[in-house]
């Protein structure tokens, strides 16, 4: 039973998928885009051809689709595109590229030159390089948020038998990379936990992904995934981006049988309903898809983000 | 925040990074974009109050700007809402300067950011404050970090980027305004009308926090977005700045003065000069002089206060101490 907030988000991204297919980040925007498209599609309003179609020969998928004949470089949004083909269309033939590509896919730091460089020169930021996951773009770092999303796309891949035994490496260590990256009082942030010796805060929504990528793991018993919990609750009681609120009752919703919200979820919800009233808090797409598929979680129990064993 | 690497590390072997770094050859850059005489003033404002309406609207009257129907963009610096902390741009500040370049006659200003560090971008705007000036004064705001893209060679060649991808607000924008926040940065040494421009490269290609320019050497990227989009004016918020660990953990430290200049090299140094630090030993300012703009005492023309002659320098991390004006 869908709710009428939910059905008035999805009949507002119907209205704004652009003739050419996708959607674009902002409302007014005429570029389409990955991820408020692969939300789209993980909301069922957009076909699944769609997404596919825009996938670059290598497997990836860029982040954005700006003009005929450019082509820019995969990156992290390839998760996104892979959870939303395998959710809606998991016998697609671009999948396994995908997922391939985002096996191949490390951040930087798993390079034993620069591995060395941070552990003996470049050691402001605390972190242990030792533990890599997934970059934003090519040849950079790896971060909290396209760690995480890679690491639910290949479980989810795994899950369907599309990915070989060999990944089960490359999860351990992703897990490991963001628990490494976890902000001493619990919660992530984009992957800084510590710089020139101060603590840094956690962010609602990378916390709330990062949860998203543990559900299910050995981890969910690891004392800082308790404080993460903890901080997940306590930083959405006041929080005023919708945003940061749907990513965060996708997370409680995947962890309900873990840590029973049951309430949490129920005054995050009417929170959430306040915030998209306004609409200049919607005009981002990928807002009001995550918003839409948050919604649906709470109500219909269909999450996409939750990985069921 | 940013995950340091060497500096040029793209550039190739690790060991010549420092060597690049110093050594920059001529011809660097596409075009000397100096003019020939930049003109700055210095404001003083004590408090963020409606009181900066009239304060940023007088500034402004003083560079009898041509606005007449242009769409201006104010860039000012959000990172991220750190209660009890000022971090980011005041939104007091942002509202004046919207307001007063509109009652000077633009068409229409926009405010836009792409924060560096938090995604939601709706909640950095709502948890700043600025989210409820631009509702009572009816301004709009663009995420930069999800706006269309164009695709703009770079005007210099400091990374090996040859290109960016930057939001078509800001490349249309007849005016852009950068309007930065003073502060010292643990990685640049200052983050003023320069460093601001990082806020246009959007994270949807480059990242959160835009990694890709800090492999490429922030400093160096700073010089490419500059050259290549050169803000038009600055309205630098130093009524309350920051020392010591900047961005985000320093402390706070009253300036009570805001800085206003056609020029964002002029800005930067006088920032600096106000911080009492040595702007020509700041990188990317240094190098900014040689084409972006004035860094001369002598090719700037004061049209407010002066730089105060007693300066209390900012505090500032250990590897910065080479930047402070020595006691006279």
């Amino acid at each position: 039973m869908q709710s009428p907030l939910h059905s008035r988000l999805r009949r507002i991204l119907l209205e704004r998928s652009l003739n050419t297919g996708g959607w674009s980040y902002l409302a007014d925007g005429q570029q389409s885009a990955t991820e408020p498209t692969a939300l789209a599609t993980l909301a069922h309003c957009g076909r699944p051809e769609d997404l596919a179609r825009t996938q670059n020969v290598d497997g990836s998928w860029p982040s954005v689709h700006p003009e005929a004949g450019a082509e820019l470089p995969g990156g992290w949004s390839t998760s996104l595109a892979a959870i939303a083909l395998l959710r809606t269309s998991p016998a697609d033939p671009r999948i396994p590229r995908a997922l391939q590509w985002l096996c191949n896919s490390r951040g930087i730091e798993s390079h034993w030159l620069w591995r060395w460089k941070f552990k003996v020169a470049d050691t402001q930021v605390a972190f242990n390089p030792d533990k890599y996951g997934w970059s934003w773009a090519a040849g950079t770092a790896s971060w909290v948020i396209p760690t995480a999303f890679a690491l639910l796309a290949l479980r989810i891949g795994a899950q369907h038998g599309l990915v070989n035994s060999g990944v089960e490496e490359r999860l351990r260590i992703g897990r490991e990379m963001l628990m490494d990256r976890a902000c001493p009082q619990g919660g992530w942030n984009a992957g800084n936990s510590r710089v020139f010796g101060v603590a840094l805060e956690p962010h609602i929504d990378a916390t709330a992904i990062a949860m998203l990528a543990l559900q299910g793991t050995a981890a969910q018993n690891d004392g800082l995934v308790s404080r993460s919990f903890d901080q997940l609750l306590v930083r959405t009681r006041q929080c005023r981006g919708a945003s940061s609120l749907a990513w965060s009752l996708l997370a409680l919703h995947a962890w309900r049988q873990h840590s029973r919200p049951a309430g949490e979820i129920t005054e995050r919800v009417a929170q959430l309903e306040r915030l998209l009233d306004s609409s200049e808090r919607i005009v981002d797409n990928s807002t009001l898809a995550v918003s839409a598929l948050a919604l649906d979680a709470v109500t219909s129990d269909r999450n996409p983000f939750e990985v069921r064993r | 925040m940013n995950r340091r690497v060497f500096t040029g590390a793209a550039a190739g072997l690790a060991g010549g990074a420092v060597l690049l770094k110093t050594q920059m050859p001529p011809g660097v850059w596409a075009k000397d974009q100096r003019p020939v005489r930049s003109r700055v003033a210095i404001l003083t404002a004590t408090a963020y109050s409606d009181k900066l309406d009239e304060i940023v609207y007088d500034g402004l009257r003083l560079f009898d700007l041509n606005l007449r129907g242009k769409t201006i963009l104010l860039k000012p610096n959000l990172v991220e809402y750190l209660p009890g902390v000022e971090v980011n741009t005041n939104p007091w500040l942002v509202g004046a300067a919207a307001d007063a370049f509109l009652r000077l006659g633009a068409g229409k200003v926009i405010v836009g950011e792409g924060p560096g560090h938090q995604r939601d971008t709706q909640l950095v705007i709502a948890e700043s404050g600025l989210e409820r000036q631009l509702k009572d004064r009816r301004i709009a705001f663009v995420d930069l970090n999800r706006d269309d893209l164009v695709r703009v060679k770079t005007r210099s060649a400091y990374t090996n980027l040859h290109e960016l991808w930057l939001p078509r607000s800001v490349v249309s924008a007849d005016i852009v305004v950068s309007m930065p926040k003073v502060k010292t940065h643990h990685w640049a040494g200052v983050t003023l009308s320069m460093k601001n421009m990082f806020g246009i490269v959007p994270g949807a290609v480059y990242g959160w926090p835009k990694n890709v320019l800090h492999w490429q050497g922030i400093e160096r990227s700073i010089l490419d977005v500059c050259a290549t989009l050169r803000p038009n004016f600055v309205i630098a918020d130093g009524i309350v700045a920051m020392e010591g660990n900047g961005p985000l953990h320093g402390s706070s430290r009253a300036l009570h003065r805001i800085v206003l200049a056609d020029d964002p090299v002029a800005a930067d140094f006088t920032c600096a000069r106000m911080m009492g630090l040595l702007p020509e030993k700041i990188y990317h300012l240094e190098q900014g002089a040689r084409f972006l703009g004035n860094g001369a005492v002598e090719a700037m023309q004061l049209l407010g206060e002066s730089v105060p002659e007693r300066i209390e320098p900012f505090s500032v991390l250990p590897q910065f101490r080479h930047l402070l004006r020595p006691a006279t």
